[in-house]
């Protein structure tokens, strides 16, 4: 079966002059959750946008369901959802229209849109400010709004940003719940996350990027094993990383 | 009509509408109207004046081609999209191709009008230098739509393409020379020439390369929020506009002449303003375009002591621009939870437009001397401009600023 999700030899930044990725290559198979960590600048943020096709590769390609943006774009785009770090919202529509513009634009079916959100509602309890207007929320329910909008979707692929900052710790066990919901059926979730105790709880696997290449990538305990260590948890291997400790990589 | 061409007209509209308020404002400045108005007229007057001192070799189709051009090239599509596009559109830009099409259309409408009014205050010039008829001049303004046509579909395909330098260069060029050709009446095949290179560079270069790349959502962005802003900035001058998102440039090399000196509670206001006078994209530019404005009218329109309205319009179209300084945003801190007083923040606000606009007036005031040759006439309008600067600075700001407390 093909990886939902395959990143070959990427690399790529925003001007060829200065490249942010180097020869980033890693796979996700379906119903796998895997943890993207990385210190700020390290080339998370742009990664995903590679992934979305806002970037164009320099080289390497990015395929989902084994085709590239430019053989299907329509297949491409479609197959994924994508949470952003900030929540981007149009200042004229509400909560319902931001759910509504979403199935529009993914081509939802009527009943499947009044069921999945009427249960995304309930669950991020906003049922009641469905007619509200989201660019007056706060930074964790604009989020929320920007959660429940890529899980209406349900598509192969999620690519969640950063999602916990501001998410109030309900809010967090809703989303990770719908995670785990989301995986069971099958679905892939690229997570990029500082907040590496959840992390290590609910990810599958790991990508620790580094100066934008990636210093080490497995489940937690193949991660280990090469730190040579046990017992260590990803805070510790993620600042060994961090502070430039990586003999122990080759 | 599918959802994305109705999401489109949504979107026209609702620009459509929130300019009209601001357009409903603006014609409420009376005082500026009246401004706006008086120099049209001085502007025509000293056009003709000008016109019939103008030397029979004068290249006056050259100008105007260049003018003309630049204005051509200049060809930015209008696109209405939004940051959150990059969510909830992304996933349906496949079926977009109506939606930029009406774009690319709405552009090319807009933006010929505007050309057309150009043309319109360049055919003086035109007839008078060239002593060509009302014919020349409509086959000039067809042949200005048609590159102007042109110019929108190439700059559509940039937004697919990586590196454009060398292809918006060529673009302008080709511009330049096509309309040059055709006002200056080369011979026909000269402009099939041009007309034909054209036509295989938008389909060698611009096309081919297009169709290989992807759309570059960041660049589409980045230019419609360029074009709004360029509206609102406008309908700044007359009235408060709630603020979009902003650019700011690092300038080094001058911010090196403004490094934060002292800990006083004085200074902080001293430095957000000057730091935003020189890093914020609508102040700086603006004010080094009237200067330079200033400096070219005064030192070439000869008008003798009349000069000095000139440099009193000049310092008081800068004084304007430099109104929303006070109001641009700053952190939340600086706003209230610092123990600033009222008076912390704005006498320095009145200090800086004070100095700005001496400054401007002197320089100004020097190119107009110089222009009518003497030094009493200098005086005279460093005077006017230096009183002027004082006068809007320290008692209409003092005033407005003081009615915020």
């Amino acid at each position: 079966m093909d990886p939902v999700l395959s990143v070959k030899q990427l690399s790529g930044g925003y001007s060829r002059q200065r490249p942010i990725l180097h020869d980033v290559s890693f796979e996700m198979k379906a119903g796998e959750l895997v943890g993207l960590v990385g210190l700020n600048g390290a080339g998370k943020s742009t990664t995903i946008k590679h992934i979305l096709g806002l970037l164009d590769p320099f080289s390497g390609e990015i395929r989902i369901n084994g085709r590239t943006l430019r053989e299907d774009k329509t297949a491409f785009r479609k197959s994924m959802a994508y949470v952003p770090e900030l929540p981007e919202l149009y200042e004229q529509m509400t909560l319902e229209e931001h759910l509504q513009l979403t199935a529009m634009a993914y081509h939802l079916q009527q009943d499947e849109y009044a069921q999945r959100s009427s249960a995304l509602l309930k669950l991020f309890h906003m049922e009641k400010k469905k007619h509200w207007f989201p660019i007056h929320f706060s930074k964790g329910m604009r989020q929320k709004v920007m959660i429940m909008c890529a899980f209406l979707v349900r598509p192969d692929l999620y690519i969640v940003d950063e999602p916990f900052v501001g998410l109030d710790p309900l809010g967090i066990q809703s989303l990770l719940d719908l995670m785990t919901d989301m995986k069971k059926s099958g679905a892939a979730i690229l997570m990029s996350t500082h907040i590496l105790t959840t992390a290590e709880q609910y990810c599958d696997r790991f990508i620790i990027l580094h100066d934008g290449r990636i210093a080490v990538q497995g489940t937690l305990d193949q991660i280990r094993r090469q730190f040579g260590d046990v017992n260590a948890n990803l805070h510790e291997i993620y600042l060994a990383v961090a502070r430039g400790e990586t003999q122990w990589m080759q | 009509m599918d959802a994305m061409s109705m999401l489109w007209e949504k979107r026209r509209r609702e620009t459509f509408q929130m300019q009209l308020r601001y357009w409903n404002l603006i014609g409420r400045n009376s005082g500026l109207m009246f401004f706006l108005y008086a120099m049209i007229l001085i502007g025509g007057f000293y056009y003709k004046k000008w016109l019939d001192t103008l030397p029979s070799h004068f290249p006056g189709v050259l100008l105007i081609s260049v003018l003309v051009a630049l204005a051509c090239a200049h060809a930015p599509v209008r696109t209405f999209t939004a940051r959150a596009d990059l969510v909830f559109l992304l996933p349906a830009e496949a079926e977009l191709d109506r939606y930029f099409r009406k774009s690319r259309r709405y552009s090319f409408l807009m933006q010929s009008a505007f050309l057309l009014i150009l043309w319109i205050l360049c055919a003086p010039l035109y007839f008078h230098t060239t002593g060509y008829g009302n014919q020349s001049f409509l086959m000039g303004a067809a042949a200005l739509l048609l590159v102007k046509g042109w110019n929108i579909d190439c700059s559509w395909q940039e937004l697919f393409i990586r590196d454009t330098q060398v292809l918006r260069f060529l673009r302008t060029g080709l511009t330049f020379f096509w309309i040059y050709f055709v006002l200056s009446h080369q011979a026909w095949f000269v402009s099939v020439v041009c007309a034909a290179v054209m036509g295989c560079v938008s389909y060698l270069l611009f096309h081919r390369q297009a169709d290989f790349g992807l759309l570059n959502w960041r660049k589409l962005l980045e230019s419609d929020q360029r074009q709004a802003m360029q509206f609102l900035r406008f309908a700044n001058l007359f009235t408060d506009v709630p603020r979009l998102r902003r650019r700011m440039h690092a300038r080094r090399l001058i911010s090196r002449f403004f490094p934060v000196r002292r800990f006083e509670r004085r200074t902080v206001f001293e430095q957000i303003f000057i730091k935003t006078f020189l890093r914020s994209d609508e102040y700086l530019g603006m004010y080094m375009r009237l200067t330079v404005i200033g400096i070219l009218l005064g030192f070439f329109l000869n008008i003798g002591l009349f000069s000095v309205f000139l440099v009193l319009s000049i310092v008081y179209l800068t004084g304007l621009q430099l109104v929303p300084l006070w109001q641009h945003p700053f952190p939340q801190a600086l706003a209230g939870l610092y123990p600033l007083t009222h008076q912390e923040k704005s006498r320095p606000f009145v200090q800086l437009t004070a100095l700005l606009l001496s400054g401007q007036s002197v320089i100004v005031s020097a190119a107009t001397g110089f222009g009518t040759r003497s030094f009493a006439g200098f005086l005279v309008f460093l005077g006017a401009g230096v009183g002027v600067s004082l006068l809007f600075s320290f008692v209409y700001l003092g005033k407005r600023v003081q009615l915020e407390n």
